[in-house]
């Protein structure tokens, strides 16, 4: 039997081979770190174990159960399609980067401890920001930056909030749901939502996704926010404000996309409404809003990803990625590829029977339901029509349809590499295939599923639902087309926020500058007055203003010489009329 | 092209209207709106208008700027 060894090693080391090998090679082991991790999983038995002991605490690196198996298992599927979907790139830091990214969310997956978790989630932060970087223009360097920062006050509230419950409860223990405590409950929590991008703290995802290059983009829809759903499904089920952030956040996300012009900016801003569905499942904190998490999540990363490789392959192909600037080119009969494998990812998203969004988001909101949430089930159920009109409507419509504009000129498209279209046609195969053959992900799921989604009542329901909003858009589709504008949204607050705090800082430097300048006037003047107080006083009441003399030595010499030789005499007369007295009194 | 689509897409609305009322849910109706065959039909159409009107008002009113706004 061959013994497993900790999954997220294989990404870590196998990382360190990336810039020793090149052409083919390197292409062989980009592929085969997630093979042999995907083996790795199918060795790991249920239990605890790789445990070391660190203080007095015992971290433990292989918390295996159901929950945590669900999310590796996607998150080493979803490794394997966009390693295949980059491979073309001749970019080792951005290889390198997205090993650690992936290997480290695998780590989360599995950490048995709140320290363990910590390590593994700052390594996460760090390698995806490179992942942003490595679009290496202007706009992602920014975007980077903002996204470091915030992910950097996500992860000192998830610290703070660790060392805090460690030292109330006694436990780092993350096995189960956590204790209520206070103050330390809440600072992980916040932490861990940062990170599920539930609104306000949201807009670094809508603002560093589409900014990352076409390739790197696909590893950063798949990891952050799905890692922090596992650690919410773990530590906060049945948390009953989770349900309603959920809930809001699910439409908050779609009326931003409906805004929105740039493409993956608009599927960004459907991460936080499809993470909305995730997190209101933990809230919600039955045994079927819980299956339907995770199983929505599991959903999710793989057609988000095929949703974002399509998006990608058209700015590729065309170099263009506003709606505005493609909308009319006739692009589905140019690029028809590309329209194809989104199309699978927009009837994914959107729920269509026989696609794998089916089989997952009427979990959670038939749990809503069920347990009489109605806000939240309206909300759900609200923006799961705003997800098709969207995702499945807008955006490939503006895209690769649109009235005809004869007067744009001819664009030069690029060829698409193939194993971009093998990595689109990897994901459009399992998303549809887990759409006709859910069990395969139910036998997965962490609780016993006894939910069916093709009875005849949900099929008949989803397809009224779909084809009349396609009415409302097509009497309303003058309405929706994309300008070229941006939409503000919270991240104003610091991009805003930071100008202002710099302009305070330089107010404060001024005042700095002319209270040391009184000071050093004062100082002068004290230098001057001790040098010559005739000077000052000439300088006052004079009109024209005496100049100070360097000191010259000899200037005074005589002066002061005949006055120290006159107080001389003087002294020595003194002295000899003192020494005269005194010798007579001694006499007498 | 577009009148077999508008065809198509009214055909296939008729259809599922029309299943809608001869499919009951499984169990006991919770709510009065699952006994409305054509309910999910109505809330769709009517969820996509108001989302749409909404968020588009939300933008021209408030939230849109040049795209140089932050730069």
């Amino acid at each position: 039997m061959i013994k497993p060894i900790p999954p997220f090693l294989i990404y870590l080391i196998g990382a360190l081979f990336v810039p020793l090998l090149v052409g083919k090679a390197k292409k062989a082991l980009l592929l085969i770190i997630p093979i042999l991790a995907y083996i790795d999983l199918l060795l790991m038995p249920h239990g605890n174990y790789w445990k070391i002991k660190f203080l007095d605490y015992e971290l433990i690196f292989g918390q295996v159960d159901k929950l945590s198996m669900v999310f590796a298992y996607v998150f080493v599927i979803i490794s394997f399609a966009a390693l295949l979907y980059a491979l073309h790139v001749d970019d080792d830091v951005q290889h390198f980067s997205a090993l650690y990214y992936a290997g480290s969310s695998l780590g989360v997956a599995f950490a048995g401890d709140l320290f363990t978790l910590y390590l593994f989630w700052e390594i996460m932060a760090v390698a995806s920001v490179f992942i942003i970087w490595c679009q290496r223009d202007k706009e992602a360097i920014g975007a980077g930056f903002r996204y470091l920062l915030v992910h950097l006050f996500g992860g000192c509230a998830l610290l703070a909030g660790i060392v805090i419950y460690a030292i109330k409860t006694g436990s780092i223990a993350f096995s189960g749901p956590l204790v209520k405590c206070g103050l330390g409950f809440w600072l992980i929590l916040i932490g861990f939502i940062l990170n599920a991008a539930v609104p306000p703290l949201h807009p670094w995802l809508p603002d560093a996704y589409p900014r990352a290059s076409v390739t790197g983009a696909i590893f950063l829809t798949a990891y952050t926010t799905k890692s922090a759903v596992y650690t919410l499904l773990r530590a906060f089920p049945g948390v009953e404000v989770l349900a309603y952030l959920g809930a809001i956040m699910t439409v908050y996300g779609v009326v931003w996309a409906i805004m929105e012009n740039d493409i993956r900016r608009l599927l960004a801003y459907h991460i936080v409404s499809q993470v909305g569905y995730m997190v209101g499942g933990v809230g919600i904190g039955t045994e079927l809003s819980m299956n339907g998490s995770a199983a929505h999540a599991f959903c999710h990363i793989l057609y988000k990803a095929l949703l974002f490789m399509g998006a990608g392959a058209v700015i590729y192909q065309t170099g263009m990625r506003k709606m505005s600037d493609l909308v009319g080119r006739d692009l589905y009969k140019k690029i028809p590829l590309s329209l194809i494998f989104y199309m699978v990812g927009a009837f994914s998203i959107s729920a269509v029977p026989l696609f794998n969004g089916f089989i997952c988001k009427p979990m959670i909101v038939t749990a809503a339901e069920e347990t009489h949430m109605l806000a939240v089930f309206f909300l759900m159920h609200t923006a799961s029509i705003g997800t098709w009109l969207c995702v499945g409507l807008k955006l490939p419509y503006y895209t690769w349809f649109g009235k005809r504009r004869p007067e744009l000129g001819e664009i030069e498209i690029k060829k698409l590499p193939w194993n971009m279209i093998a990595g689109m046609a990897f994901l459009s195969f399992l998303c549809i295939f887990m759409g006709v053959y859910p069990d395969i992900l139910y036998r997965v799921l962490p609780y016993p599923v006894e939910y069916h989604p093709y009875t005849p009542m949900h099929v008949i329901g989803a397809l009224q639902m779909l084809l009349m909003t396609v009415v409302g858009v097509w009497i309303l589709l003058k309405r929706l087309e994309p300008h070229a504008v941006i939409n503000l949204d919270t991240d104003w607050f610091y991009r805003k926020g930071a100008i202002l705090f710099v302009k305070f800082c330089y107010g404060l430097s001024a005042i700095r500058t002319i209270l040391q300048k009184l000071a050093m006037d004062f100082v002068d003047g004290v230098i001057v007055t001790s040098k010559n107080p005739v000077y000052v006083i000439e300088s006052i009441f004079s009109s024209k203003p005496t100049r100070l003399e360097p000191y010259d030595a000899n200037t005074y010499r005589t002066a002061v010489g005949i006055g120290v030789m006159f107080s001389l005499i003087f002294f020595a007369i003194v002295c000899f009329i003192f020494f005269h007295h005194l010798l007579q009194l001694l006499v007498k | 092209m577009i009148r077999t689509l508008k065809v198509a897409l009214f055909v296939s609305i008729f259809i599922v209207f029309l299943l809608g009322f001869f499919i009951h849910p499984e169990h006991e109706a919770h709510y009065f709106w699952q006994k409305i065959p054509v309910f999910e039909g109505i809330f769709g159409f009517i969820g996509c208008i108001v989302l749409i009107i909404f968020s588009k008002g939300l933008g021209h009113l408030f939230l849109e700027r040049e795209e140089d706004y932050y730069d």
